[in-house]
């Protein structure tokens, strides 16, 4: 696309953006003296909240209070009694296990003797191991289960008063009954950490009762057990109470990244007004695209330096202060999950640039883009708040709204839940909206310096054009599937449907589905657009017909064997993304397939789709990269953007499709080009299509055949062949139309109005 | 060099349709400086960017040497250069910078914008601060910067706005000097200016641009036979007051606009 001079001349001036922002002071300002002004107060804040709003967080300190000695002294004796009870004593009927490591390990154990105890062949050392594993970690061994320290104050004056005033976290009283030690417990009721410490003492407490119980069953000939015992452990590995708090990290993270963005896309774009370079700059014959792909880069750049030092300074503090253990839990992995998480930094400085770059580009002054930018960024706070409520998922539906997937998935990154379809879809849309954003941008930049005298009007990015034209230029393009990606993602998600759905309703309303977002989206935008359909949708017969449409049957009986090989091999290379209930899910799928009958089958998987893909990959995203780029590039890159469409299908995410279904687009761009129509590409489309879903119906005549099912490899003979029968209908269709191909080329490459 | 037929723009402000320019034609041939003279709100902004490309022009026709306004856009730019006296510079970049930034936009091959880069430091007197920030320059000196700049590409066509506005006599002399040095260099100058006494001075033909129309041109001799009066001045007065010797040429009819 550029060559190296382009290049290098491309840098130099995207170089003259970055200096002129690094060298302002502003920038440096925000950069630098925020991040070491910010975290200190706000490590101040959070300790505050951290502390007060949970108890355990003060590692498992509980204050009990007292009035007099001898209570202190007998309540001290009690506690270090209950303390050689659990570790001597019986299994406790009730615990809770914090440590995910240690949950999966007991969950071995406890599964072992459940087991035991039902064949009746009780295997007592297995069990007693394991009953002394969960024993002596009550206390003893730190990490597996929270360590309480009980501290007893001795209280001068008014007991509930100073359980009142937080000193202590519960009042203990001596209720002076004869024959056992009994203390009546004062707590206050909804207080966390009060309530926290009763229940820690009422364990304690109840350790010492169990212990004399078990020894009176001992006595008497009872076996040492606890009638019930119950362990409760949480399932998921991050403490779900305080992700709340956690969603606080990325949400401070964004906030400063857009804070960082903001200065040098206002001064790189309005200010380049106010300093009165504006004109020359878009005098010069230089397109505007790539003056906004500099000042992109500046931005961008600045926005994540920003970040990485916000990234930086906040992580010295949260580890210096201590806040940082009580949030993350102290863990190396969270440390690391929080470097993890700076690749979606980018991603979102990436994406918010753009975006700050779009609105600043059509203000004429500073002020104005301030009045722009504001409310962006309040409402960009939306998200982050959402963010924060934990039962906001991000799923596949969700992952397509801008700015909440990126602070969603960043949530999730730091809590180590992020799934691979959510990440993917994310990234893809993020992306597409960045670009489509940046020709926003490159489109009004022009516009404000050229328009004295003139109102500009919003109206007028999306104003008809009053001249009609051949085929949609490149922004047309991204700006349409900007737009489409996100509405295809979302249709498919939805038509996919439920596994109790009639199989047959699900496959009409598929093929309505591809209808509607294939032919009759890109339609209506061509319509609007004026451009000429049958240029941009090839819907002539076209040159070389005859010959197109024979070689699309051939490669259609051929290229279904090269595209399985590519399937098989790009799993083999680790291009997979569906895990095992996916695949018995697909096979469930294909097993209802056959209660329908085989017309329907072909019609709904493989005319109709055939008919509007190729309308739509071979029709406007062709037709719209031939006229940019030199046909072979146009080829592969419709061919790529055809591949990445079938990657994302529902909610499913299939990496391993893209290589074959990118092969295919290949051949089909090919036929298209070459032909100047869309018919032979059709042809190829419906019979490869169809032949695949014929193959579940024709296994009785494989098995005649002397084949065993095709689900492992294909025999080799039959690679061979195919791959033969496909070269050698390459070359002679090439040779076929090679003649005429000057002509094809006018058509592929139309001259643009 | 610079050809213009038939340039029409009308602007939409506030709902309403407002005739900025009408029908306007001339050309400036090479090592000629053309005056485009006018009042404030005459056209001669509106006419420039046209020119430049900045403007789509309803309808008409700009080209520059061989290449056409409508065929190629970027291509007719590299031919031109703009200079205005709104026009400021980086005040973070140093001077070095500021014309090589220039040089990059225009594709102009490194070795030789190092080259033109010393000539022109030399031509406007730039050493001695070509290597400070902008924002310690002086006006003179910042005003020097935008000259040079508008020189790094080597355009056969320069066009000036205002070039004189708001500047001293020091100033306006640079000016001078610079409109000298490219008529020497055989480039195709055109001014817009509401300064007619300087444009006497400055300019080898004149256009005279009232309400969006051409209504005189010439060269001085020929605009003084036309309209009897010695100076451009009373030219204007004539115009603005509706009278005018040559009553043919106020009743410029409502051309193809």
């Amino acid at each position: 696309m550029l060559n190296f001079q382009e290049l290098a001349r491309f840098a130099r001036i995207a170089q003259k953006e970055l200096r002129e922002t690094l060298r302002d002071r502003r920038t440096v300002l925000t950069l630098l003296m925020m991040p070491l002004l910010l975290y200190p107060m706000l490590s101040l804040v959070l300790q505050r909240l951290v502390l007060s709003g949970a108890g355990e967080n003060r590692a498992g300190l509980y204050r009990l209070g007292v009035s007099s000695k001898e209570l202190a002294n007998d309540l001290l004796e009690t506690i270090n009694a209950s303390k050689a009870a659990i570790s001597n004593g019986p299994l406790e009927s009730l615990r809770i296990i914090r440590d995910p490591k240690v949950v999966t390990k007991l969950e071995k154990v406890i599964g072992n003797s459940a087991l035991a105890s039902k064949s009746e062949s009780v295997d007592e050392s297995q069990s007693l191991s394991a009953n002394d594993l969960l024993d002596g970690d009550v206390f003893d061994r730190e990490p597996m289960v929270e360590k309480v320290n009980f501290s007893v104050l001795l209280v001068d004056g008014s007991l509930t008063k100073a359980l009142d005033n937080g000193e202590i976290d519960l009042a203990i009283v001596d209720s002076k009954k004869p024959g056992n030690r009994s203390f009546q417990i004062r707590f206050r009721d909804g207080n966390v950490d009060s309530e926290a410490a009763l229940a820690e003492l009422k364990k304690a407490f109840a350790a010492i009762n169990n212990l004399a119980i078990s020894n009176v069953r001992r006595e008497v000939g009872l076996p040492d057990r606890s009638p019930v015992e119950m362990l409760a452990m949480p399932i998921s590995s991050s403490r779900n109470e305080e992700s709340g708090l956690v969603a606080i990290i990325p949400l401070i993270l964004i906030l400063m990244t857009i804070t960082g963005a903001v200065y040098p896309a206002i001064d790189l774009t309005a200010g380049e007004r106010e300093r009165g370079t504006l004109e020359a700059l878009i005098a010069s014959p230089i397109s505007r695209f790539k003056i906004l792909a500099s000042k992109y880069i500046a931005v961008v750049s600045v926005s994540v330096l920003t970040a990485l030092i916000n990234l930086l300074a906040m992580t010295i503090t949260l580890k210096v202060t201590g806040v940082g253990s009580a949030l993350l839990g102290g863990s190396d992995m969270t440390w690391l999950r929080l470097f993890q998480a700076f690749p979606l930094l980018i991603l979102f400085a990436a994406f918010f640039s753009s975006i700050l770059l779009a609105l600043c580009s059509f203000a004429r002054s500073f002020k104005e883009a301030q009045a722009y930018l504001i409310p962006v960024m309040l409402l960009s706070l939306g998200p982050g708040i959402i963010s924060l409520m934990p039962t906001v998922k991000l799923t596949s539906n969700m992952a397509v709204v801008p700015l909440v997937n990126l602070i969603l998935l960043a949530r999730d990154t730091l809590g180590g839940s992020a799934t691979l379809t959510a990440t993917w879809i994310t990234i893809i849309t993020t992306t597409l909206y960045t670009l489509a954003a940046l020709m926003i941008a490159a489109n009004g930049f022009g516009r404000q310096a050229a328009s004295v005298g003139e109102d500009f009007r919003w109206s007028d990015l999306i104003r008809r054009p009053t001249m009609p034209s051949l085929v949609p230029t490149g922004e047309h393009l991204i700006a349409f599937l900007g737009m489409f990606f996100p509405i295809y993602f979302v249709i498919t998600n939805v038509m996919s449907g439920s596994p109790n759905d009639d199989i047959r309703w699900i496959a009409i309303k598929n093929a309505i589905a591809t209808f509607g977002l294939f032919v009759i989206l890109p339609s209506l935008f061509s319509f609007y657009q004026r451009f000429s359909f049958q240029e941009t949708y090839r819907l002539t017969w076209g040159r070389n017909l005859t010959i197109g449409l024979i070689s699309a049957i051939v490669f259609a009986s051929s290229l279904w064997i090269v595209a399985f090989e590519i399937l098989h091999w790009s799993e083999y290379i680790g291009l997979r993304s569906l895990d095992v209930s996916q695949m018995e899910a697909a096979k469930e799928l294909q097993a209802k397939f056959l209660a329908m009958p085989w017309w329907l089958v072909v019609v709904t998987m493989a005319i109709v789709p055939a008919i509007c893909e190729e309308f739509f990959f071979r029709g406007f995203v062709l037709s719209t990269l031939a006229v940019r780029y030199s046909t072979w590039k146009a080829i592969v890159f419709s061919a790529i953007i055809f591949g990445l469409f079938h990657v994302v299908s529902g909610s499913l995410l299939s990496l391993e499709r893209f290589l074959p279904t990118a092969m295919l687009g290949i051949f089909l761009a090919w036929l298209a080009i070459r032909t100047g129509s869309l018919l032979p590409g059709i042809v190829l489309h419906a019979a490869h299509n169809g032949l695949l879903f014929s193959f579940p119906y024709l296994e009785g005549t494989f098995r005649r055949l002397g084949f065993d099912r095709i689900e492992g490899r294909l025999p080799w003979t039959w690679i061979v062949a195919g791959l033969a029968t496909v070269l050698l209908t390459s070359l002679v269709f090439y040779a076929a139309t090679f003649r005429r191909s000057v002509g094809s080329d006018s058509i592929a490459n139309p001259p643009t109005a | 060099m610079i050809q213009v037929s038939h340039l029409c723009k009308s602007f939409n402000a506030r709902g309403k349709k407002i005739s900025a320019v009408q029908d306007v034609s001339f050309d400036v041939r090479s090592g000629e400086v053309y005056g485009l003279l006018g009042p404030n709100g005459a056209g001669k902004t509106t006419t420039l960017r046209m020119v430049m490309g900045l403007l789509a022009p309803d309808s008409g026709m700009v080209s520059i040497g061989e290449i056409r306004n409508h065929s190629s856009n970027l291509a007719l730019r590299q031919h031109l250069s703009m200079i205005s006296t709104n026009d400021g510079v980086y005040p973070y970049l140093s001077v070095r910078e500021v014309l090589l930034y220039f040089a990059d936009l225009y594709n102009v091959a490194p070795p030789v914008a190092q080259e033109r880069l010393t000539r022109f430091s030399d031509l406007l007197g730039l050493g001695k601060f070509l290597d400070q920030r902008c924002n310690s320059l002086s006006t003179g000196q910042r005003q020097r910067v935008v000259l040079a700049r508008g020189l790094m590409h080597d355009p056969p066509a320069m066009l000036l706005d205002e070039p004189t506005r708001g500047l001293d006599v020091v100033g306006s002399r640079t000016i001078f000097q610079f409109i000298d040095i490219l008529r020497e260099q055989g480039k195709a100058v055109l001014i817009s200016t509401h300064r007619l006494d300087e444009a006497e001075r400055l300019c080898d033909r004149f256009g005279l641009l009232y309400g969006g129309q051409l209504k005189l041109t010439g060269k001085l001799a020929e605009l003084r036979a036309q309209t009897q009066r010695e100076h451009l001045v009373d030219m204007f007065i004539d115009l603005l007051d509706g009278r005018h010797p040559n009553n043919e040429l106020v009743r410029t009819p409502e051309a193809s606009c």
